[in-house]
């Protein structure tokens, strides 16, 4: 899954791999751009790194599904599995456990979990980073929501020299035309709000924006970005995107 | 369910809009809803924020206004107004619907009098809401169907109520009516929703004008073709008892001529089919000489191309075919075996001879017949004279010819005379209206006429001294003068008329005699002095019985009545045409375009709100 010295598979080309692991050769024989994976020789430290603030009140459920299907993968993988739960700061963590048999404490980890406060991801990037020696893959799973904005925090996990992927959570809950009295999720402010049919349609539009440029930036920083909408059964996002972008083999 | 009143209609749009002004100005209450990222929001209404807020206040105004529209045209539905652009202003409007057996024919679908009650109909839509309206039946007499309403309903009802009549129309009663139920009403107008068959007499227009009543006329009906039976009759023949003579009368009302076929049938059977062509307006007789088996006798006029004529009703007619009573007739001869020989031939004819020496009078006797004697007594019963007349006689002229003969008379009813051989007849002074059937007005040789209020027929000439006696037609024309004058065609029970009162004799002591229709249905009549009246309802056979004795009677539509169906005004102007609604296309009111607008905005409030929820 990272960079080693055997080699061990081959997996399709996610935006914002390394260009150098992409083989030419097999390219020219199939036309598909193809990355080269290598055993990794050292034990892998794996975090999941769940976004638990306010805003992901209405995602949690999907995310926890999310997290504890990594978990348990990267357990099953004999991986030294972490999940830290962060929003401005690092919430809580859960002890490193390999193997199976450690999976009841990742669940019970999960089962507290809850979506409160504000958002801050690099901040609390800033202060997983600081208290994690040992570094690995970095899973953050997150809706990306941030008003000091979500780069920054890849930025902090990228200069730290953690392999970073990022699950991005959406849903679609918009709201239909009407008097609104909208609270915002972490800092409980109101507005109230006529929402016409133009203002919703300038913000889809605005999210739209928002999560090109989203996208960009995890490609400018090689980070592979899954955007993942929680109509998409939590099943099939494992199965089937996960596997196949070489997350896990 | 009665229209709203201007009332109401002022109560309901205050009410449902003080009800919309209250809902949309009210501050509007608010969905409570967590959002993720409120931030975002906060960015879209500052890069659009006063914009949105008119956008906003504008899209509420504009909803306000069409809920205050969809109400108001459902109010002014309910409404139900009526623009005096669909008709003029009325006040008090007596409809009368033409129902007389006219209005049977089927030029217009399904029938003229169904026709006029749609006419009718269309009439409401305009008046019931401006003014009174009531609707009345003209047959023979009025037959008021409705008060004086103004709700469309119940006067749509009472037009679907009448019927047509079999009768037929007397004007003049309508006349009398509406005088009456008009009289010291606002603005009175009289609508005749007719055919025009039956005119108007000048008196009863004038009547209408003095009373101020406007007299309307509502059309209806184009065709006049119509091929009718306007009378059918069946005599036996005096000569042959075996034998029967029909007599159809035949019309064309039409300005074509049109082939037609006619056809005699006994019982249900077929007996005689002639194909013919009646011309423009004529009126012809058709005689046929048929068996005397039966008693029951149909005929049937059918166009031969297949073409139905406009009005069916009289186009079958029916007869009954029964004995003319005995007759008594004094013969006052010396004697003449040719002469009695060809009386004899009668079998409804008792013959009584008397020589001239012994006659005094022929009291008690239907006719009296003098051969070669003229008596100078007053004559009290129809006489029959032979080398004779009642008349001066001037002189004698030699080898008299038939060279003139009426050739339509009944006396020459298939009699031929042009070739008969006469020696001498008398030269006689005629009276004025004598008629001169065979002979020259200065030699006449066959007369009829009337003396003293009796009627007699004349040969001037004796029959010995020609070869008429060797004739056929010798008898033949004994025959027709007998039963010319002693009418006894008039003494056959002639067909009933549909729609007329009529008497029947019936044994003197009965009181009550029952009458089968045509239908099977059983009638009591109540009689009076040897007679019951009858009033048919139907074409067809009928039978009446009293006191064991049973005759059959045939009652066929009054051709007057009936057959001229022919579109006229009924009266000249300044009576008008009546207007009707003017129609919208499909049948649509004023209430059904307002409601139909609603919907439309309705439907398009729905989309905006659908809209909304896509979005």
């Amino acid at each position: 899954m990272g960079p080693g010295s055997e080699f061990a598979d081959y997996r399709d080309y996610s935006p914002g791999d390394d260009y150098r692991y992409v083989d030419w050769n097999a390219y020219a024989r199939s036309e598909r751009l193809l990355v080269r994976q290598h055993e990794q020789e050292t034990e892998l430290a794996v975090y999941a790194l769940l976004d638990c603030s306010g805003s992901m009140a209405g995602k949690l459920a999907y995310s926890l599904k999310l997290t504890a299907a990594i978990a348990y993968v990267g357990l099953l993988r004999l991986d030294l599995l972490s999940v830290v739960t962060l929003r401005d700061r690092v919430v809580a963590s859960s002890p490193p456990a390999r193997g199976l048999a450690r999976s009841r404490e990742v669940l019970e980890f999960l089962r507290g979990v809850r979506a409160e406060g504000p958002t801050d991801l690099a901040a609390g990037c800033r202060a997983f980073v600081a208290r994690t020696k040992r570094r690995g893959l970095a899973i953050l799973i997150s809706d990306l929501f941030d008003p000091a904005g979500a780069p920054a925090a890849l930025d902090v996990l990228r200069r730290a020299r953690f392999e970073t992927r990022v699950l991005r959570i959406v849903d679609a809950d918009v709201p239909a035309p009407g008097e609104y009295e909208l609270v915002d999720a972490e800092t409980q402010r109101v507005r109230r709000l006529a929402i016409t049919p133009e203002l919703l349609a300038a913000y889809r539009t605005a999210r739209e924006r928002e999560a090109e440029a989203l996208a960009r930036a995890c490609v400018e920083r090689h980070i592979p970005l899954h955007v993942l909408d929680t109509r998409t059964s939590a099943e099939d996002a494992i199965l089937r995107l996960l596997r196949r972008s070489g997350m896990f083999r | 369910m009665t229209a709203l009143s201007l009332a109401q209609l002022l109560a309901l749009l205050a009410v449902s809009w003080t009800l919309l002004l209250f809902l949309y100005l009210r501050r509007p209450e608010r969905v409570r809803r967590v959002v993720p990222y409120l931030k975002l929001w906060d960015e879209l209404v500052a890069a659009d924020g006063a914009t949105n807020r008119q956008r906003t206040a504008a899209a509420r105004s504009w909803s306000l206004l069409r809920a205050l529209a969809i109400t108001t045209l459902i109010a002014l539905a309910l409404f139900d107004p009526r623009p005096a652009a669909f008709g003029a202003t009325f006040g008090t409007t007596l409809i009368a619907i033409d129902a007389g057996a006219h209005m049977r024919a089927t030029d217009v679908s399904p029938s003229r009098f169904a026709r006029a009650q749609d006419l009718a109909r269309n009439l409401l839509a305009a008046r019931a809401r401006a003014g009174s309206v009531s609707v009345a039946l003209l047959g023979s007499a009025i037959t008021p169907l409705s008060g004086w309403s103004r709700d469309e309903r119940t006067l749509r009802d009472a037009i679907s109520r009448g019927r047509v009549s079999d009768e037929a129309t007397r004007l003049s009663a309508l006349v009398d009516y509406a005088l009456t139920t008009l009289r010291e009403r606002a603005r009175p107008e009289l609508i005749l929703v007719s055919d025009g068959a039956v005119a108007l007499a000048a008196r009863d227009l004038d009547r209408l004008r003095e009373a101020g009543i406007e007299l309307r006329q509502l059309s209806v009906g184009h065709s006049a073709r119509n091929f009718a039976i306007r009378s059918f009759a069946v005599r036996p023949l005096a000569s042959d008892a075996d034998r029967a003579e029909a007599m159809i009368e035949l019309e064309n009302t039409d300005r074509q001529p049109h082939p037609v076929e006619l056809t005699l049938l006994e019982g249900g059977t077929p007996i005689d089919v002639q194909r013919l062509t009646l011309g423009a307006r004529e009126r012809t007789q058709q005689f046929l000489r048929i068996g005397a088996s039966g008693r029951e006798y149909r005929a049937r006029v059918a166009a031969v191309n297949g073409s139905a004529d406009a009005q069916p009703l009289d186009d079958v007619a029916y007869a009954v075919l029964t004995q003319p009573p005995p007759r008594r007739a004094l013969l006052v001869s010396e004697g003449q075996r040719y002469l009695e020989t060809a009386l004899a031939l009668d079998a409804r004819l008792t013959i009584e001879r008397i020589t001239p020496n012994r006659y005094a009078h022929a009291r008690g006797y239907d006719l009296v017949i003098f051969d070669r004697f003229a008596p100078t007594t007053r004559r009290e019963v129809p006489s029959l004279w032979l080398a004779g007349g009642p008349w001066r006689v001037l002189g004698t002229v030699e080898r008299p010819f038939f060279d003139t003969l009426e050739r339509d008379d009944p006396l020459l009813r298939f009699v031929s005379l042009r070739d008969v051989n006469v020696r001498r007849s008398q030269r006689v002074e005629l009276a004025k209206a004598d008629r001169v059937v065979a002979g020259a007005r200065a030699t006449p040789l066959l007369v009829a006429g009337t003396r003293a209020g009796q009627p007699f027929v004349a040969l001037t000439f004796d029959v010995r001294e020609s070869d008429l006696v060797l004739r056929t037609a010798f008898p033949i024309l004994l025959a027709n003068a007998v039963s010319q004058l002693t009418a006894a065609e008039s003494r056959l029970e002639t067909p009933l008329l549909l729609g007329r009162s009529q008497p029947r004799a019936v044994p003197p002591d009965v009181e009550t005699a029952s009458l089968r229709g045509p239908d099977g249905r059983l009638r009591t009549l109540v009689a009076r002095k040897g007679e019951v009246w009858i009033r048919p309802g139907r074409a067809g056979f009928y039978e009446l019985s009293a006191a064991g004795v049973s005759q059959l009677l045939a009652a066929n539509p009054d051709p007057n009545a009936v057959s001229e169906i022919a579109p006229r005004r009924i009266a000249p102007p300044p009576a008008s045409e009546a207007k009707t609604v003017r129609a919208l296309p499909f049948g649509l009111t004023p209430w059904a375009l307002l409601l139909g607008a609603a919907m439309l905005l309705l439907i398009f409030e729905f989309g905006l709100a659908a809209r909304g929820w896509r979005a």
